[in-house]
């Protein structure tokens, strides 16, 4: 039983650390196996309310990244903040409970036996009093438009409908930092719509939520304030969309797309036709009907 | 697909709303006075039957199909003939009048009365389960014993962590059975043929889905672990229950009745009460 | 080799109180040599009618004809052979029909169809050996599958390096080219895939649809179930779209993406190349939508026209 005294004590700022980082990562190495490493020197500083999307290969260390600032894996070097707290293995859980992580499969993060039993999971682990919770899930669900099926079975659910609850579950911790894991990757083009739409609505709830959404989709990922792009385990890009995604051949070295706008724009050059640095649609629409 | 696991059936009768921990502990007080002795071999027959009266009295209060029941007995057929033909065989302790004879081996109205029991007990312990079984959900079954066995926690066993995977590995029955059906059709695709083909074909058919279903579940079984990791699940720490408990007059009702129940069975039991002596009625003596 | 459907319904746990009825009077041929791309959300029966297609499932009513070979579940067909007309427990029924359906096993070699997420599907000791499986189970000798192992592999563009290696150390991404090579070591005409690209990245995608380019060139027809517009624009020369179990719209791509009417109602969204290409012609520029397949030949026909104005 740990006493409030002892919190305070695994809760104390790094002064180092600025006041307005929401995730810091400091030369932080990981390596499933001892031959390889999979997160290579990662430097970060993640603001509090910014939208930060990931892009990188299958493989390049998204995923990973993701687990380690959820302090589900543990690095082999390097330090990381939440809001300035350095994780160590006694604050972990503690940490844990302001971030969010949604995974990609629906089936195995669907936990409760019904849908009011897993938005339930996460208020348990929160040791919410049981009479709180039914309001909490009603609402949560309610959220996420799953409030007629309250009592169903994840066996009689879809995909997208697995994963709205996963969100409904979400909100319900209340975290100040959401980090969604390819969180439509197996969903049908309107699954990953509401997926970004979630991301949308949620900023608007609350503008202090932090965000980071690893992605395939690039269009998803140009919705985002910046964009930080992995590449075998290293951060190889970090600023601004329109920023990274002009660095088109090195995107295309490392098997990523570039947003339609930009490639249009780079064939159009390549065949000769040179309209000068393109950022958006309605920019190249302008440009080409003149 | 749906499945609905063990033999529960979804009505909403009185049994079917006591509380689970009531029906749990009403379970093990008829087990106990089932396998009491109550003297005579009469007042054995007079308890178990008023015990099957109550049963029946209670299968119809849930609405518990005897279908179900039929058909598990029925299963049992060969270990019913096994146990009367091992007693009539090799009957232990002998005494008393033989009642037939097959060929030079005695059959002693001892092991008849010795082997009905047995029968008895039996048709009386199935019934009772598939009453369980048939009003209360697993997860309720999990959540009762998992109360039940709470003192257990003090001898050092996980309790909760035990009732968390019990839980988990319902829920996920009917994702594995898809899974599993998923795989066969995959199969099916390579040319897999379930169900004709040499003996080496098949076991390399039923290899070729277990090595899959093994890796799935292997795979999901991890990405369960992160993802109730990732919602603050702590094994170690202490959780407050969505699914509280709702004790109900009837419950309370029930524990009353289950208890004086006991208390009667035991108290026959130890004072062997003999009914008939008591009403004057003399029956012939088989033992 | 074409495959025909005509008036197929399927309905799921028939009789029972959780039927639901998946497929509703289907009507398609898919001729020879084509490459169909198959548009549904989850629930419109896009599976069930995948699996109709090798003989995984055999309708509830109407008829299946995959070239020569009929699976005929009309109600002609089960009065001649004192089938049960009336819908419950045809189920049963068709078990024993399918025992009686001779060779059911050779329809899937002939159509070859890989599921979702096929890296799932591998359960040998080597690439080589999964990859063999297949062409063993319909009568190859070793040498001979091993043979046309080599041959799908090479396809899928994993070389002999590979061949003795376990596939579970393999990545996502190899292991499914080894799961689909399983599938064209069996020689099929018809190749029928359920959204083969789900789960990769941009480079696995395009490596994904060049070897279904290829094998399309090769004479194979390619049936895919797919959620990508893009991939519907740039290789599909017919694309089915079913809803609810119906067919509701069955065009050429380009028909299908111009119908404006048609995709408001639906939730169906044309390729962001394509809505480019609407949009430049709204403003005025003469782009010939037919040579729209993807952001290259776009580019293409933008400077065409541009160079034509000039």
């Amino acid at each position: 039983m740990r006493t409030k005294k002892k919190e305070i004590e695994l809760l104390k700022k790094d002064s180092a650390i600025p006041s307005d980082s929401a995730i810091f990562l400091k030369n932080l190495c990981f390596g499933y196996e001892r031959t390889k490493l999979n997160i290579v020197n990662a430097n970060l500083d993640i603001k509090k309310g910014q939208y930060v999307s990931v892009i990188g290969h299958n493989g390049s260390g998204k995923s990973t990244l993701a687990k380690l600032i959820d302090g589900i894996l543990v690095q082999n070097s390097g330090d990381i903040y939440i809001f300035g707290v350095k994780m160590t293995d006694d604050n972990a859980l503690l940490l844990r409970k302001d971030i969010g992580l949604v995974f990609q499969n629906p089936d195995s993060q669907f936990i409760g036996a019904t849908v009011r039993d897993d938005i339930a999971f996460g208020l348990e682990n929160a040791r919410v009093p049981s009479y709180e919770m039914d309001d909490i899930i009603h609402d949560c669900a309610k959220r996420v438009g799953m409030l007629n099926y309250l009592d169903t079975e994840p066996s009689n659910l879809s995909g997208g409908q697995k994963q709205r609850v996963a969100l409904a579950g979400v909100i319900a911790r209340r975290p100040k930092i959401l980090i969604m894991d390819e969180a439509g990757a197996m969903l049908d083009p309107k699954g990953k719509r509401s997926i970004r739409e979630f991301i949308k609505a949620s900023r608007k709830d609350n503008p202090d939520l932090t965000v980071l959404n690893i992605t395939h989709e690039i269009d998803e990922a140009y919705d985002a304030d910046r964009v930080i792009t992995l590449n075998d385990g290293k951060i190889i890009l970090d600023g601004k969309p329109s920023y990274v995604f002009s660095q088109d051949s090195l995107l295309k070295s490392i098997q990523l797309d570039i947003p339609f706008a930009h490639k249009l724009a780079k064939d159009l050059k390549n065949k000769g036709y040179d309209l000068g640095p393109i950022d958006s649609d309605e920019e190249l629409l302008k440009k080409l009907c003149q | 697909m749906n499945l609905t696991l063990g033999k529960f059936t979804p009505f909403n009768t009185i049994i079917h709303k006591l509380d689970s921990r009531i029906k749990l502990i009403a379970l093990i007080v008829f087990m106990v006075s089932v396998f009491l002795s109550y003297g005579t071999p009469y007042m054995n027959l007079v308890i178990y039957g008023g015990i099957f009266v109550i049963l029946l009295f209670i299968s119809l209060l849930g609405r518990v199909s005897f279908l179900q029941l039929f058909k598990s007995l029925k299963g049992l057929w060969f270990m019913v003939l096994f146990i009367i033909v091992l007693n009539i065989f090799l009957p232990g302790k002998t005494s008393g009048d033989v009642a037939f004879s097959i060929g030079n081996v005695k059959v002693y109205y001892l092991t008849i009365i010795n082997v009905s029991y047995i029968l008895v007990r039996l048709i009386l312990v199935m019934m009772m389960t598939n009453i369980f079984t048939s009003t209360t959900k697993p997860m309720e079954m999990t959540s009762a014993l998992e109360w039940l066995f709470y003192p257990f926690k003090f001898i050092g066993l996980p309790i909760h962590k035990i009732a968390m995977a019990i839980s988990l590995a319902l829920r996920f029955i009917p994702t594995l059975a898809e899974e599993t059906e998923r795989i066969m059709k995959a199969q099916a695709s390579r040319g897999v043929d379930f169900h004709q083909g040499k003996i080496k074909e098949k076991i390399k058919a039923i290899i070729s889905l277990i090595i899959p279903l093994f890796m799935s579940a292997f795979l999901t079984s991890g990405e369960l672990a992160d993802a109730m990791e990732a919602r603050g699940y702590d094994p170690d720490s202490k959780r407050t229950r969505y699914r509280a408990y709702n004790w109900g007059f009837n419950d309370t009702f029930g524990v009353i009745l289950s208890a004086a129940f006991l208390a009667g069975m035991i108290v026959l039991a130890v004072y062997q009460y003999d009914l008939f002596n008591y009403l004057g009625i003399s029956l012939p003596k088989l033992s | 080799m074409p495959i025909e459907l005509k008036h197929v319904f399927y309905t799921y746990d028939e009789g029972l109180p959780s039927s639901r009825e998946a497929l509703s009077d289907i009507n398609l041929l898919f001729k020879d040599h084509c490459f169909t791309a198959l548009i549904g959300e989850t629930g419109s029966g896009k599976s069930t009618l995948i699996q109709h297609l090798n003989g995984l499932l055999l309708p509830t009513s109407g008829i299946v004809q995959v070239n020569d070979y009929v699976i005929d579940m009309t109600l002609e067909y089960k009065k001649k052979h004192g089938l049960p007309t009336d819908v419950i427990n045809t189920h049963a029924m068709k078990k024993k029909h399918k025992k009686k359906q001779k060779d059911i096993k050779t329809l899937r070699k002939r159509v070859g169809l890989v599921f979702q997420f096929p890296e799932y599907q591998i359960f040998e000791e080597t690439v080589i050996k999964d990859v063999s499986y297949g062409p063993k189970n319909f009568g190859a000798t070793n040498e001979e599958a091993i043979a046309s192992a080599k041959r799908a592999l090479a396809l899928v563009g994993i070389d002999h390096s590979y061949y003795e290696r376990s596939p579970f150390e393999l990545s996502g991404g190899e292991k499914r080219r080894v799961a689909i090579a399983g599938i064209i070591a069996l020689n099929p005409d018809v190749l029928v895939l359920d959204e083969p690209t789900v789960g990769l990245d941009a480079g696995g995608q395009a490596m994904l649809m060049g070897l279904l380019t290829e094998i399309s060139r090769n004479g194979t027809s390619i049936i895919l179930a797919t959620h990508d517009m893009d991939v519907v624009l740039k290789y599909a020369d017919r694309a089915i779209v079913l809803d609810q179990g119906k067919v509701i719209s069955d065009s050429t791509p380009l028909d299908l993406f111009q119908n404006s009417e048609f995709l408001n109602k639906s939730s169906l969204e044309p390729p962001k190349v394509f809505r480019f290409a609407l949009d430049l012609k709204k403003h005025g520029l003469d782009i010939n939508l037919n040579n729209i397949k993807d952001c290259d030949s776009l580019a293409d026909e933008i400077i065409r026209v541009k160079s034509g104005v000039k």
